[in-house]
């Protein structure tokens, strides 16, 4: 608002306003785009510090008198171990407690549900999870959940289940768990769920409800516990919106143009301020977003209440008609999720490097500049020579 | 067809509509949002407690903001231009905030028999007069419209925000906090430009109910008092006007103020 009403007001400081505000811009944009394509959460840009804390899928749902929990971490994995799985933690966290509205139905078509109290997230039971390098089990810790020697468990490498071309042939790390009803407290209806990945308890990664820290527009939520994400969230929405509204306000037409590339990557949406969590609730049919089942097509379920950004990707990189089930189909049974397929190289790492075109850059502009130093200082000292000349001339005569 | 659809009807129906529809308020998405709730915010405009939400017009803006508790800063209201929600705010749900707006409204010219049924329905018959002693009660009335809305938000325990006077050019200013007072009446001051107003019309429409409207005149300490018997949200309104200044372009100024509020179920 401040910049908005600065841009109105004062019309000899608009053009270094628009200037400033078009920077912010490409800032965001090339921030919201590194995100978009390094990413997930099979994207998120946590692969930088290493891949095996970038979380892939959260799965949730019921099977008969247990629930089934799905953590997946390190995407596109293609490779044989050893990984470098033992520095991690893997978490899921429930809350059981904080309340939940089922009546508002934009929240019911992109959230399974409205978190009324977001400010009281909090996890009522933990699972702690440490694996050794070759993905098995190395500890598990259950935090206040009941009947924990009933909980099945299983760690390994199996197929990736997300539907995306991308992800089609290759594998990730997988932890399912089968959790009898009787670990939660009798009656316990409705659950909100969020995983995560630290290192020495550092937060690494975030995932809550699918697809939503993975798109560019969400990745400062990554490192957030829960409780903080719509205070985050309102924080960068009013930042963007400023900027948004300024762009808009102006009467040049690249200023609209630029304002309309904000609209649809940066600006934060109406609704969009909500926490980023799973929520699962047996009032309502399962199917995500009310938890999320193996053989949901999320990517499309997503892009039709407002996030388009996959299912285009998933047009670029697929084949016609998109396919709108896993590559592999999934076991009926426990552990569900597909054998892995067999390990192969991993695509060939880029060679060209834009490093030493960024010396030779930086080189040239250094050499330019000092060229335009020594053109100045030799201007100056002859144009002092000259004139120290005409003077002399002037007195003598 | 449920109550509210069939006022929604009559509105649209009403030949003065497009002439008198600028009743506005606020309306959250929640009057009873709960803690860390990021909350939407409609700026509302229509007729009988019926309408549409108004894209957010930053230029317009003068107020928009949330005051979490008598003495605590405001926190504005932050929003995209051009779209709806007008806004969006973070609140806590511990205690009774207050949402506030002020901003432009627009101009219009009504032709006199209009202009009249508009002065009469909102209790300004004063102006009917002057416009008679001006020799212009045939003449189309130029106005020029402002906006000042309220709302208060339900939380666990009350506060005396809700009585606290933010200088609106036009301002309700309830007795107590009205979001706890299950009794069934409703008590307030009406404000000018920080002084009572006297000779103020206020209208009263239940959500529910929009078409029984209550009414009251302020005294000549500005105050009044209206029997809001049932539970629900209420709308309260005041419309009061000035003769426009000497260089305006329009004849009159009026000025526009709405309290929207959950009362609790009387005991």
């Amino acid at each position: 608002m401040g910049l908005l009403r600065a841009g109105r007001g004062a019309a000899k400081s608009g053009s270094a306003r628009c200037y400033l505000a078009v920077a912010v811009t490409i800032v965001l944009l090339l921030g919201g785009w590194t995100g978009g394509t390094l990413a997930s959460d099979h994207a998120d840009p946590v692969n930088l510090k290493g891949p095996e804390t970038n979380i892939t899928d959260l799965f949730f749902f019921p099977d008969g008198d247990r629930l089934i929990l799905i953590f997946n971490v390190r995407r596109a994995l293609t490779s044989p171990p050893p990984y470098d799985l033992s520095p991690y933690s893997y978490e899921i966290h429930i809350d059981l407690t904080t309340p939940l509205g089922f009546t508002n139905a934009s929240d019911l078509a992109r959230y399974g549900g409205t978190v009324l109290e977001p400010a009281k997230l909090h996890p009522d039971a933990t699972i702690r999870i440490r694996l050794n390098d070759d993905a098995s089990l190395k500890s598990i810790d259950y935090d206040s959940l009941a009947d924990t020697d009933q909980i099945r468990t299983h760690f390994a490498v199996r197929d990736d289940p997300f539907n995306f071309p991308r992800f089609y042939g290759v594998n990730a790390i997988t932890m399912v768990m089968s959790i009898p009803r009787t670990a939660f407290p009798a009656g316990q209806q409705d659950f909100i769920l969020w995983g995560t990945t630290a290192r020495k308890g550092e937060q690494i990664d975030h995932v809550g409800r699918s697809i939503r820290t993975q798109l560019p527009r969400f990745g400062f939520l990554n490192t957030l516990q829960p409780s903080e994400h719509v205070p985050a969230l309102m924080k960068q929405s009013a930042m963007r919106s400023d900027l948004y509204n300024f762009l808009k306000g102006n009467s040049e037409w690249w200023s609209a143009a630029i304002a309309e590339l904000v609209e649809s990557n940066v600006l934060l949406r109406s609704y969009d301020i909500q926490p980023d969590v799973m929520i699962y609730t047996d009032r309502r049919p399962v199917g995500y977003p009310n938890g999320r089942l193996l053989r949901d097509d999320v990517v499309a379920q997503t892009c039709a209440f407002g996030d388009c950004l996959l299912q285009e990707i998933s047009f670029i990189e697929g084949a016609f008609p998109r396919q709108t089930s896993n590559d592999k189909p999934f076991l009926s049974e426990f552990p569900y999720l597909a054998e892995a397929w067999p390990t192969k190289a991993p695509p060939a790492a880029p060679s060209r490097s834009l490093t030493p075109y960024l010396i030779g850059i930086a080189v040239l502009l250094i050499l330019l500049s000092w060229a335009l130093v020594q053109v100045i200082r030799w201007g100056w000292h002859h144009l002092w020579l000259w004139l120290r000349h005409a003077y002399f001339r002037w007195a003598a005569s | 067809m449920t109550l509210r659809a069939a006022v929604l009807v009559l509105a649209l129906l009403l030949p003065i509509r497009c002439a008198t529809a600028h009743d506005f308020w606020i309306e959250p998405a929640s009057y009873r949002p709960g803690a860390g709730f990021a909350l939407p915010v409609n700026l509302m405009v229509g007729e009988l407690f019926t309408g549409d939400a108004l894209p957010r017009d930053d230029s317009s803006i003068r107020l928009f903001a949330l005051y979490p508790g008598l003495t605590a800063p405001p926190r504005a209201v932050i929003g995209t231009d051009g779209i709806t929600p007008g806004g969006t705010v973070l609140v806590d749900g511990a205690r009774t905030a207050l949402l506030a707006f002020s901003g432009a409204g627009g101009v219009t010219e009504l032709p006199p028999d209009r202009f009249t049924a508009y002065l009469r329905s909102h209790g300004l018959e004063w102006v009917e007069v002057e416009q008679k002693a001006r020799g212009e009660e045939s003449e189309t009335a130029r106005e020029h419209f402002h906006r000042h809305a309220k709302a208060l938000l339900t939380a666990a325990a009350p506060d005396a925000v809700a009585g606290r006077v933010l200088g609106q050019t036009l301002e309700i200013v309830p007795d107590g906090d009205p979001t706890q007072d299950a009794s069934p009446s409703f008590s307030g001051r009406i404000l000018w430009r920080g002084e009572p107003l006297a000779g103020c019309l206020m209208i009263a429409r239940l959500y529910s109910d929009p078409l029984n409207a209550l009414q009251s005149r302020s005294d000549a300490a500005g105050r009044f008092s209206l029997p809001l018997a049932q539970g629900g949200v209420w709308l309260l309104q005041a419309v009061w006007m000035e003769r426009a200044g000497w260089f305006s372009g329009q004849d009159w100024e009026s000025h526009w103020s709405s309290l929207t509020f959950l009362k609790p179920e009387p005991r």
